[in-house]
This record gives C-alpha cells, sequence and structure tokens, in this order.
C-alpha cells in the first residue's frame, strides 16, 4: 500500500519537473542579489516595508567619482566616461537628461495657488493690490524674467518664481546628498565630478551582470589609460557580482569534486558501474527537482540556494549506499530478499528522511530568506532522491557486493580505540560531556555581527568608503524614522520633530555642556522640506484670494498693461476650482523618483517618512533624542540587524531543544521502547562534543552554526536509526561509515566556500557529521555486541 | 551647484557633438567686446503674446571683468540686477530693498550676459550650438545645447551693427516671449579706479553689493 503512495509521488513529481523544464527551458532565472542575506529587521511590518522600497532602490544605485589633479583632463574624462556609460544598455545615467523640467512644472503647476515662498508670503500679507500690480509690471520689465510659466497661467509671475527656487533648492539638495561634483578642496588641489547611474528595477541576471562588469571595466580601463584621472565606483551591484563570482566557483567546486568523490567511493565500494546508477539517478533526479520547485516558488533561484544544494549530494546518496548495503547483506548471509526485509529497509530509510527533513525543515524558520530557501530546495531534492532509491531501487542491480575486506580493515583502525571502552565507562563518558556542555554553554562567545555575512574584495570595500567620503553627506544605514497614521499627520510629526530639535539647539546655546551637541536641525534632510506643510498650502491657498479674486492683483495688473482683463477670467476660475488640492510629500518623491530614493510611504493608515542624517552627528545624543519622542525613531540598520541575529540565534536554539524533545517522542512512538531513546545520543553527543570544542578553541556561535546544529541532529538520527534498525554489525557500520564519507566530502568541500555563511555551516556540519560518524559507530558497536551476547 | 554640474556636464558631453565651425567662432569674437572695464546704455522691448504693446524700458550697464555687471533699468521703472563673477546675483530695487536672484533661468542668463560682456567665447562655443546667417553678415544665432536650458530658453541671436559698438541682442524664451536688447558701449575706462567712480555714481548700494558679493538673509540684511 505505501508502495502505492510512494510511486504515485514519484510519478507526479517526474511529471512535475519534465513540465516545469519543457515550459522553462531557457528561462531559468538566477538570482545573485546580497538582499536575501539580510535578516528581518525588528520593526513593524510598514516600517520594514518602507525599508524594503528604500534599500530596493540604493541597490540600483551605481555611482562613478572620477578625480584627477588637472581638471580640463578631469572634464574630458568625465565626458567619456558619461557617454560611454550611457551606451551600456542596462544603465542609465542620471543627469540633466533625467529630470525634465516640463514634466516637474506640469505636474506641480495644478498646485501652484497653495505654493508660495516666504517672501510671498511677506508681500501678500502687507502690499495692497496696486502694490503687487506694479512689483509685477517691474518683473515684467526685468531682463532675467523667462517666466517658466505662460503669462496668462502666471500673470504675476510668482508661481514661476517659486517653481524657479523650488528647482534649485531641489537640486542642491540632491547634490548635496550625494556629489560634491566638481569642487576643489581647498588643502589640496584634487578634483572630483560624480556620475550616477541606475541599474534597471529588478536587477539583472548572471550573464547580464558580468556583461555589464566586464563592459565597465573596459570603459573605465581606456579612460584611465587615456586621462590623468583615477576612476573609484561604488554600489550594492559590485559586491553581488563578487559573491555571485564566488558562489559560481564554489557551486563548480563542491559539486564536481562531490561528484568524483562520490563516483570513486561507491566504484571501490561495489566494484561495479552497474551500482552507481541508481545513485546518480537519484541525485539527478533530486536536484532537477529541487532546481524546479524552488524557481516555481520563487520564480527565480538565488545562486546561494545552489551553493548549498550542491552539498546535498553527499547527503542524497545515503539512501542508495543503505540500500545497496541492505540487499548485499541479505544476499551475502544467503537470505532472500522478502518483503519483511524490504519493510525494514523502507522502515529506517523513511524514518532516516523524516529526520534529515526535519533538520532542513528547521532552516525554513529562520528569518533569513537564504535558509528559507535552502530549507525548500534541499527538502525537495532529499524526497525526491529518496523517492528515486525506494520506486528505483528494485530495478537496479541488487547483487552488488560492497568491498567488505578493505573498509572492514579501515572501520577496525577507527573503531579500535572503542575496544577499551566499556559500557560503563561509555556511560561516564557521556554523561560527562552533557554536565560539560550544559555548563559550558552559558559561556560560549557569540557573534551576531550582520557584516560577517559578506567577505569582499579588498578593492570593492575600498572604493566603496573612498566614494562615500567624496560623495555623500549622509549616513548610509541610520535615519530618523517618523510615523503617522496619514499623510497630514505625518508631516505634522516631522515637523513637531524639527521643533524639537530647534527647541533642543536652543537649549545648546544656553549650556555649553549640553547633551545635544552636534543635533542642529541642518543634520537632518527630510522630503518635507521641499514643500510647504499641508496647513501652510491651506492659508497660502487664502492668501492668492487677493490676487485671483474680482478687481484683485490681476485685474489691476491688466489695467495697468492696458490689456484686456477678460483674459483673466480663466485663471481665476481654476484658482477657485483648486480649493482642496493639497500637494503630498509622496507626489514629490514619485517626481523625482530617479534621483530621490523612497523615503516618504505608506498607504491607508500607515505612513512612514524617512530623514538623512548628516555624517558627524552625535548618534548617541541622537539616539537618546528621539527616546524622548513618541512617532520618532532613531533607526541603525547595523545595530538592528544585530539585534534581529542575536534573537534568531537565542531563538533557534530554543528551537533545537524542542527539535530533540519531538524527535525524542517520534522515536519513542515508532519503537515504544525506552532504550531505542539512546538513538538521539549520537546526534546529541556530537552536538555537545562540538560546543565544547568551539568552547575551547574560543570559535564565536552564530546563527548559521546553531541553524547547522539542526543537521547534525537529523544526520546522527540518520546514522542512529540504521545502526538500532539494522543491527547487523560490520554491514551497518560500512553503510554509515561510507555513507558518513560521502557528507563529509560534501561539507568539507563547503567549509572551504568563500562565502562566510557557507563556510560556517560547512564547517560545523564536517565536524558534527564526524562527531556523529564516531558516536554512531559507538553506538553500532555497542548494539552487535548486545546482539551477540542475546 | 547641481545645476551647474548638470549644466556644465551637459554642456560638456555634448560638446563633440555639436561642434561650432572656426567660421562661427571667429563672426562670434568678432562680436565681443575686447574691453576689460567699460559702461554703455541699453534699451530693451519685450513682447508678450497677451499684452497689445511691447513693453520697453532703458537704462545704462556698468561692467567689470575683475567684478562683474550691473543692469541698471531706468525708465519705466527703477532698478538694477547684479551679476557677479562670484556667481551671486541680486535685485536692487533701491538702498534699502536688495534680494537675491536665486532662480534657474537668473544664473543662466547672468553667465550668458557675463560670458557676452567678457568675450568669453569659449563658454558660449560650449553652452551653444552657433549658427551664422547664410542671408546677413554679422547675424549669429545661439542655440542652448543643454536640455534644461531648452525649456526656458529657445535661442538668442546676436547682431553686430558695422562700424559701430553696437550689439543687438534678442533672446526668445520657451513662451515665445522675445527680448529685444539694444546695447552700446559708451565709454571704456582705463583702470579699475576709473570704474569704480562711475559704478557708484550709477547705483551705489548695487556697486557695493557688486564689489563686495554677500548673500543676503531672508531678512534682507547682508
Amino acid at each position: 500500500m505505501a508502495m502505492v503512495v510512494w510511486r504515485s509521488l514519484f510519478v507526479i513529481s517526474l511529471v512535475f519537473t519534465l513540465v516545469f523544464y519543457f515550459n522553462n527551458a531557457n528561462k531559468l532565472v538566477f538570482d545573485t542579489s546580497l538582499r536575501d542575506l539580510s535578516p528581518d529587521l525588528s520593526i513593524d511590518s510598514p516600517t520594514q516595508k518602507a525599508m524594503d522600497e528604500l534599500t530596493a532602490n540604493i541597490s540600483r544605485s551605481i555611482l562613478f567619482v572620477v578625480s584627477g589633479d588637472n581638471q580640463e583632463q578631469l572634464d574630458n574624462a568625465k565626458v567619456e566616461l558619461s557617454s560611454s556609460l550611457k551606451a551600456l544598455e542596462p544603465l542609465t545615467i542620471l543627469s540633466a537628461d533625467s529630470i525634465s523640467l516640463t514634466e516637474i512644472i506640469n505636474s506641480l503647476s495644478q498646485y501652484r495657488f497653495q505654493l508660495l515662498t516666504e517672501k510671498q508670503q511677506i508681500d501678500l500679507q502687507n502690499k495692497s493690490n496696486t502694490e503687487l500690480a506694479l512689483q509685477a509690471q517691474a518683473k515684467l520689465f526685468r531682463l532675467t524674467n523667462t517666466p517658466l510659466l505662460s503669462f496668462e497661467n502666471d500673470p504675476l509671475g510668482i508661481h514661476s518664481e517659486y517653481f524657479s527656487q523650488f528647482l534649485k533648492r531641489i537640486n542642491d539638495d540632491v547634490n548635496q546628498a550625494k556629489t560634491i561634483s566638481d569642487n576643489v578642496n581647498s588643502d589640496s588641489t584634487k578634483h572630483y565630478q560624480v556620475i550616477q547611474t541606475k541599474i534597471p528595477e529588478g536587477g539583472l541576471d548572471i550573464d547580464a551582470q558580468n556583461q555589464l562588469l566586464l563592459d565597465i571595466n573596459e570603459i573605465s580601463d581606456n579612460i584611465k589609460k587615456k586621462y590623468d584621472v583615477k576612476i573609484l565606483r561604488s554600489g550594492i551591484f559590485f559586491f553581488a557580482v563578487d559573491a555571485a563570482a564566488k558562489s559560481k566557483k564554489d557551486i563548480s567546486l563542491i559539486s564536481t569534486i562531490s561528484m568524483m568523490g562520490v563516483f570513486l567511493v561507491l566504484l571501490f565500494t561495489f566494484r561495479s558501474f552497474a551500482p552507481l546508477i541508481l545513485p546518480f539517478l537519484s541525485i539527478a533526479f533530486g536536484v532537477a527537482f529541487a532546481v524546479a520547485v524552488s524557481h516555481f516558488i520563487y520564480g527565480k533561484i538565488h545562486i546561494l540556494t545552489i551553493v548549498f544544494g550542491a552539498s546535498l549530494i553527499g547527503i542524497v546518496i545515503d539512501y542508495s549506499i543503505h540500500y545497496f548495503y541492505h540487499n548485499a547483506s541479505t544476499d551475502t548471509q544467503g537470505t532472500t530478499y522478502n518483503s519483511d526485509s524490504k519493510e525494514k529497509l523502507h522502515s529506517a530509510l523513511l524514518l532516516s528522511l523524516v529526520t534529515s527533513l526535519l533538520g532542513y525543515l528547521a532552516l525554513y524558520f529562520s528569518q533569513l530568506d537564504a535558509l528559507k530557501k535552502v530549507a525548500v530546495f534541499s527538502c525537495c531534492g532529499l524526497s525526491m532522491a529518496w523517492l528515486s532509491v525506494i520506486c528505483l531501487g528494485q530495478f537496479a542491480k541488487t547483487n552488488a557486493s560492497a568491498n567488505n575486506g578493505f573498509i572492514n580493515t579501515i572501520l577496525s583502525v577507527i573503531k579500535s580505540p572503542f575496544t577499551l571502552l566499556k559500557p560503563s565507562v561509555l556511560i561516564v563518558i557521556v554523561i560527562g560531556l552533557l554536565v560539560t556542555s550544559v555548563f559550558n554553554v552559558y559561556k560560549l562567545k557569540t557573534s551576531d555581527d550582520p557584516r560577517f555575512f559578506f567577505t569582499t574584495d579588498k578593492n570593492i570595500l575600498a572604493s566603496e568608503v573612498e566614494v562615500s567620503k567624496i560623495a555623500s553627506d549622509y549616513e548610509p544605514g541610520r535615519f530618523v524614522i517618523i510615523k503617522g497614521k496619514s499623510s497630514e499627520e505625518l508631516f505634522d510629526n516631522t515637523l513637531a520633530f524639527y521643533h524639537a530639535l530647534n527647541d533642543s539647539s536652543a537649549e545648546q546655546s544656553r549650556s555649553t555642556n549640553s547633551l545635544f551637541d552636534s543635533l542642529s536641525v541642518s543634520n537632518f534632510k527630510s522630503i518635507t522640506q521641499w514643500l510647504p506643510a499641508p496647513q501652510t498650502q491651506r492659508v497660502n491657498y487664502a492668501s492668492q484670494a487677493k490676487i485671483y479674486k474680482e478687481l484683485g492683483a490681476v485685474d489691476s495688473l491688466y489695467e495697468l498693461l492696458g490689456a484686456d482683463k477678460n483674459n483673466a477670467n480663466q485663471i481665476k476660475s481654476e484658482y477657485k476650482k483648486s480649493a482642496d488640492l493639497i500637494l503630498k510629500p509622496d507626489q514629490i518623491n514619485q517626481l523625482f523618483k530617479d534621483v530621490l530614493p523612497p523615503l516618504w510611504s505608506g498607504e491607508k493608515d500607515n505612513y512612514r517618512n524617512f530623514i538623512l542624517i548628516a555624517k558627524g552627528t552625535d548618534f548617541q545624543a541622537l539616539e537618546k533624542f528621539t527616546a524622548s519622542l513618541t512617532n520618532v525613531t532613531y533607526f541603525n540598520s547595523v545595530e538592528k540587524a544585530q539585534q534581529s541575529l542575536a534573537d534568531q540565534r537565542t531563538s533557534a536554539s530554543k528551537l533545537l531543544l524542542v527539535a530533540y524533545g519531538l524527535i525524542m517522542l517520534l522515536i519513542l512512538i515508532r519503537y515504544r521502547k525506552l532504550t531505542a531513546l539512546n538513538i538521539v545520543l549520537v546526534p546529541l553527543c556530537a552536538t555537545a562534543t562540538l560546543m565544547l570544542v568551539f568552547h575551547v578553541l574560543g570559535v564565536p556561535f552564530n546563527l548559521f552554526h546553531v541553524m547547522a546544529l539542526f543537521l547534525v541532529l537529523g544526520l546522527g538520527m540518520d546514522y542512529g536509526i540504521f545502526a538500532y534498525e539494522l543491527r547487523d554489525g560490520s554491514v551497518t557500520q560500512q553503510a554509515i561509515l561510507i555513507s558518513a564519507v560521502t557528507s563529509l566530502l560534501s561539507f568539507g568541500l563547503l567549509g572551504l566556500s568563500s562565502i562566510p555563511v557557507a563556510q560556517s555551516f560547512g564547517t560545523i556540519l564536517f565536524l558534527g557529521n564526524s562527531f556523529n560518524l564516531i558516536a554512531s559507530l559507538i553506538y553500532a558497536n555497542f548494539l552487535a555486541k548486545q546482539v551477540s551476547r542475546e | 551647484m547641481m545645476i551647474k554640474s548638470i549644466l556644465l556636464s551637459f554642456v560638456l558631453a555634448t560638446t563633440f557633438a555639436y561642434a561650432n565651425s572656426d567660421k562661427e567662432l571667429e563672426i562670434l569674437k568678432s562680436m565681443l567686446p575686447e574691453a576689460c572695464f567699460f559702461s554703455g546704455e541699453f534699451n530693451q522691448s519685450k513682447q508678450i503674446k497677451t499684452l497689445p504693446v511691447p513693453l520697453k524700458s532703458n537704462g545704462e550697464f556698468v561692467y567689470s571683468c575683475d567684478s562683474g555687471l550691473i543692469w541698471n533699468t531706468q525708465k519705466p521703472i527703477v532698478e538694477s540686477l547684479v551679476f557677479t563673477n562670484e556667481k551671486l546675483h541680486f535685485l536692487v530695487l533701491d538702498q534699502s530693498t536688495q534680494e537675491n536672484l536665486d532662480g534657474v533661468q537668473h544664473f543662466f542668463l547672468a553667465n550668458l550676459l557675463l560670458s557676452l560682456m567678457a568675450g568669453d567665447t569659449q563658454f558660449i562655443a560650449n553652452e551653444f550650438k552657433l549658427i551664422s546667417s547664410k542671408d546677413q553678415h554679422g547675424i549669429l544665432t545661439l542655440k542652448p545645447k543643454n536640455k534644461m536650458v531648452k525649456q526656458a530658453i529657445q535661442s538668442v541671436m546676436l547682431k553686430k551693427i558695422e562700424s559701430s559698438n553696437v550689439l543687438e541682442i534678442s533672446i526668445t524664451d520657451s513662451k515665445q516671449q522675445i527680448t529685444q536688447i539694444v546695447s552700446s558701449e559708451k565709454q571704456q575706462f582705463k583702470a579699475n579706479d576709473d570704474f569704480v567712480k562711475s559704478c557708484m555714481s550709477l547705483s551705489t548700494s548695487s556697486c557695493k553689493l557688486l564689489l563686495d558679493p554677500v548673500r543676503i538673509s531672508t531678512s534682507g540684511e547682508k
């Protein structure tokens, strides 16, 4: 009955895989973004959403800084670099081209009755209609009066004047945030030019990414040869390409050596090519199914998933090894491969799969997308490989004989120290190990620094730091976040924050010992500074009634110029219709989306405003200052990420204990014997030894180490179950040894990865599984002796 | 600064695409003054579509290659525009009313006027495509290369009256308003001291701003 279920599942999975590849041939997307490695921060979901949008936008930016001693050389180099980069299809150059004056004026002109400069507000308050008309008339005569709006749409020229100043102010701000352009440093004669570019939304696939990097390198090299300049660049893009290149290298290293290693081990063990078909088919089906499901769920497959996936080879192969060993064993012993022994084998294999799945599933409960994807990939791969072995095993050569002699010799060497271990000594050692690890667990060093995720090329990092010094005046990962239930409330809360800042500055001027030394208003840049508050906009509208009412300033001006007053009817009527309009910050953000990240975001009753913080601000003082305000949070992304990782590490550790508890329950239900719980001692002792080793060596424990302990549990249970189920002495021990060797090979290779996350995983799994092997062999030996005694 | 860098970058970017010929550059050079300190007068006429008659005005100007330009309108209104080489520009209505000229178009037109007065052919050739008239000798049309500037100014026409120091400037803006200026050089100064005297006599407060440009605060104080 069970076989019918497994076969149906196998056929369904196979059909799904085939259909997927038939429909997606040449359409597979490989993701290389680093976002999956960023932990979810301990913040509310609207803020997280806003933060994600902000991060996505920022990660599209690529900045080039050209520096040189000779201004003319520098200018020419910049022009050539700019035009060469412009020719590259994926890049958009942000310059005068991307800021369309016409579009901005057209979009904003409907709100012109809500907008006034400070001086215009004063003039409207203090001047009569006639005075305003005379002032407008003088403006018309002025040489530089080339208005941005036509005379009919702005007879007094006040709106044109506002927009002109508005554009200048925004440009100054954009400039301040990003470039120092052609400024000359007074201390040295270094000149700088900045070119800002963007890659398309959604990023680039791995080939396009590599091509773009090649093109950028070629263009930069040519320009550096031609002109006496230095070109620095900055952007997440370069880190992503670097990580992708390293991942690609790791994938080919791990998969090639794993496959070769597995091939050699199997060939050596079975001395025949025929038994290799099933293991390699199970690997192929498992990996193909895992890629298909992952791609189907996420729309793409992350390159880091494949790095971890490559290490699955060593685990997937275990099912075939146990299958063959068990068959070989029944043949050698002269017993027929009857339904009883088959059922026993299937039961052991199923339990082994379940424990491995539990180990990998635990990764899904981490808050890192990268680990979640690894969990999905691995569970699918393991399940499909298992189904392949169960369903196709009967067609494979079942009388493959193992190279027992040689493997037994190796086993004897490994086991020789165990013979000294009497059961009583063993119990003392196990208890001692567990007690020591319980006492040591609180003394373990920990590390939750998110920067650990990325080890980058020194040159990329150096360039990034230098560009940041030159081209940005604001802290990259720190913001003041202001919350509000509506756009208008958020605006008010932002103004309240600035008022509080002003008050603290005043307090500071009274007391030089004030806490808030460097918290001046000018250190904080908000998009709300680019437009009047809603309340002010209403006042501005009301005060312009003086201009557009009947016999108002417009009528006076038309009279003064000897023009037909009826020409003013259109603007007067437009003024009346605009009474309820309010220009909101998100409209400004949308209008300047090419040059501005989404600093203002929100929907329904959740609005967020991200305020940029100038470099050199006293962050400790800022944290204390914002703590006293409602709806205002000082946000440090590195600190938050660190906190989040620490929380995840603690909760994952607790979850590990729960997993041990559940597995013990599962074992009790399955075997209904207390002595069966000894199986759990295999991974438990391996974990305890690992922690002891880490403690002695002073290696700090991180989240990835804890997550890897779930796999140590799964794999340890795997070996323990086989030892318990098939107490046939050396045959089971040989199977465990061969299966552990292939896993250790894969994890050892993963431990050599250049990606710190994969390296952490690989190292701990290599060590953990080595301890699993030793513990399981001791346990298997113990059980075999028990059987022989009986 | 951003506008400046955008303008500059764009101008430089398009220099190669719109390289002006030597002929146009020669014509341009012949139209521009050579002296360093001089004064003159101007007549201006601006045609706005909706208005029945052109807006006519006149006045005087003084220029120093060291400091900049004062464009003093005397009729029918009295005011001075002060364009300094320090890139700070002001509107002076009377001794107590002075304002910064901050808008984009003020910045650009100030640069144009200063470069015309300074005879800075390099700047003009970089900023504009120069087109000489095939029919009439001595007429040069300047078309902005910068996309941003194009949205405010369509073209500038320069016409030099032969055998005189009169230069006609005709600015057509994006709203099709045409401003015509006829400027004539009246007096040249050999030294800066002579220039300062003439400058002070034209408008004391404007001249002080020109010689010592400091941004005016919102309260109107320097």
